[in-house]
């Protein structure tokens, strides 16, 4: 029986002023605060990737972060991390050289692309509960409209996954790293998020858009890359997972760990490939948004392609993704979604399809 | 099921156990491939597009009446594909091939591709009830 939950008044009152905000710190809750994992402990409390894989991690907390019930919003949550490090003579001012090893080709550790859910499982009723009653009754109608064929994923449509499910997705991963800004690109859409770590703010409102990675700015703090994202466009988390809306914001810790050193045995999964065991990264992850019922809390991680062999650098290499080129998904007038048949497809990616005559624009 | 008359050799309709990727796995939802049939398919490759967000092998199968129709079966992304260890060239044109696909609910010639086996013997995927080619 799912219970209704009273965390949704639940706000921390009095936060920045309780003067320590070190993650983990339960400090601040109000009195009636009762954390969604304690309200549903029936609903499963083991730390999952997703439904049938469990988690382990190096660094990364399953704890939400802030208090029994989180942080009241990302501005908190970040203004909190940020002032934690400046209590310690941070952020860390990094040069080229100083900045952490995160080279190479990494991948997303995890079968399914489902985010991680923490103390609640990720069936329908587990995700059910995170959400506002208006949201729940959302959820519920579009997770009966998968069931019965109805396209309602904008990567059907050939269009980006939107942020935070970028971190969820398939492809290659890569990550550039400067003092002043980080790239952290997936192959999926050829897409590369840029964190601005040279102290500047979000754009104000008079520049800000709605993005598909949204605006990030960050800091480092040691190893830690510590990044706050808003101005995202209204999405879903994955497929078969609650929407959200352009108003989410999101506070993602990165860092690069060494299980064989921490002596944590992780099998990642990652489909066959050979992967570096000492190398990996883990990523705490917390969504804000007005649909949820207290902040939804993650740990996600990639695990480092091996790619010291011939026979891998060869093999891993990430590839153009031109959903236009290699799709051959299409969608008549009255609204029948399908695939072409051989011959079926325009043959766009033919230059003689360009150059030709009988096409004016007008 | 097997009502495609363009396919002489639609040896199995049978209801699939599991639906063994997931929706989240795929660019797009998977719902015009009918989970309910699966043909077993042979014939030669014309091509195989190794390309984002889903790759496609194209295999010309013979109909009863002695034409060909050229097949179109859809499978994983590049990524997907270099991490099980396919290569662009795991199959050429040329290649006899069997395959095992859920076909588009329509009768049009495409299908979801589950599982191959070439005439050298080498497997892709689900190639169970896939008999060896002569």
């Amino acid at each position: 029986m799912i219970k209704t939950p009273s965390a949704a008044v639940c706000l921390l009152t009095g936060l920045l002023g309780a003067g320590a905000f070190a993650q983990g710190d339960r400090g601040g809750a109000a009195a009636d605060c009762v954390p969604l994992a304690e309200q549903h402990a029936g609903l499963g409390t083991e730390q999952s990737v997703s439904a049938n894989k469990l988690f382990t991690t190096v660094w990364g907390s399953f704890e939400l972060p802030g208090g029994p019930c989180g942080y009241e919003s990302a501005e908190a949550h970040y203004t909190a991390l940020l002032e934690d490090t400046k209590r310690r003579g941070g952020p860390t001012r990094h040069t080229l050289t100083s900045l952490p090893d995160w080279s190479g080709h990494w991948g997303t550790d995890n079968s399914t692309g489902e985010l991680a859910i923490v103390g609640i499982n990720s069936a329908a009723e587990g995700i059910a509960v995170r959400l506002t009653p208006e949201a729940r009754e959302v959820f519920l109608h579009d997770a009966r409209m998968w069931n019965e064929g109805h396209a309602i994923d904008p990567i059907s449509f050939c269009l980006p996954p939107n942020f935070p499910r970028w971190i969820t997705e398939y492809g290659f991963r890569e990550h550039f790293l400067t003092p002043d800004k980080t790239l952290l690109g997936s192959e999926m859409v050829n897409e590369f998020r840029r964190i601005f770590t040279d102290g500047r703010p979000h754009p104000s409102a008079e520049w800000m858009t709605h993005e598909w990675l949204g605006y990030s700015i960050g800091f480092w703090d040691g190893d830690v890359l510590t990044i706050w994202t808003k101005g995202v466009k209204e999405g879903i988390l994955q497929r078969n997972m609650p929407r959200q809306t352009n108003r989410m914001e999101v506070i993602e810790r990165w860092r690069k760990v060494d299980p064989v050193a921490a002596g944590v045995d992780i099998e990642p999964n990652t489909l066959g490939s050979e992967f570096v065991p000492d190398q990996r990264i883990e990523v705490e992850l917390t969504m804000y948004d007005p649909t949820f019922v207290e902040p939804w809390h993650t740990v996600v991680a990639l695990y480092k392609e091996d790619d010291r062999t011939a026979e891998a650098k060869e093999r891993i290499w990430p590839h153009q993704w031109d959903c236009v080129e290699g799709s051959q998904w299409y969608m008549t007038d009255d609204g029948v979604i399908s695939q072409y048949a051989p011959g079926e497809k325009p043959a766009i990616t033919d230059p003689d399809y360009w150059f030709n005559e009988n096409y004016v624009h007008k | 099921m097997c009502t495609n008359n363009l396919a002489n050799v639609c040896r199995i309709a049978i209801a699939l156990l599991a639906v063994s990727i997931s929706s989240a796995r795929a660019h797009h939802s998977g719902a015009m491939f009918d989970p309910e049939v699966m043909l077993t398919l042979t014939g030669t490759v014309t091509r195989f597009d190794y390309v984002n967000p889903h790759s496609w092998l194209y295999v010309n199968v013979a109909n009863e009446d002695g034409t060909f129709t050229e097949w179109g079966f859809e499978l994983d992304a590049p990524p997907r594909l270099r991490r099980l260890g396919v290569s662009p060239s795991f199959w050429r044109q040329g290649d006899r091939i069997t395959v095992n696909t859920n076909p588009l609910k329509d009768g049009r010639p495409a299908g979801s591709l589950r599982g191959a086996v070439s005439e050298d013997g080498r497997k892709f995927g689900n190639s169970a009830g896939i008999p060896a080619l002569p």
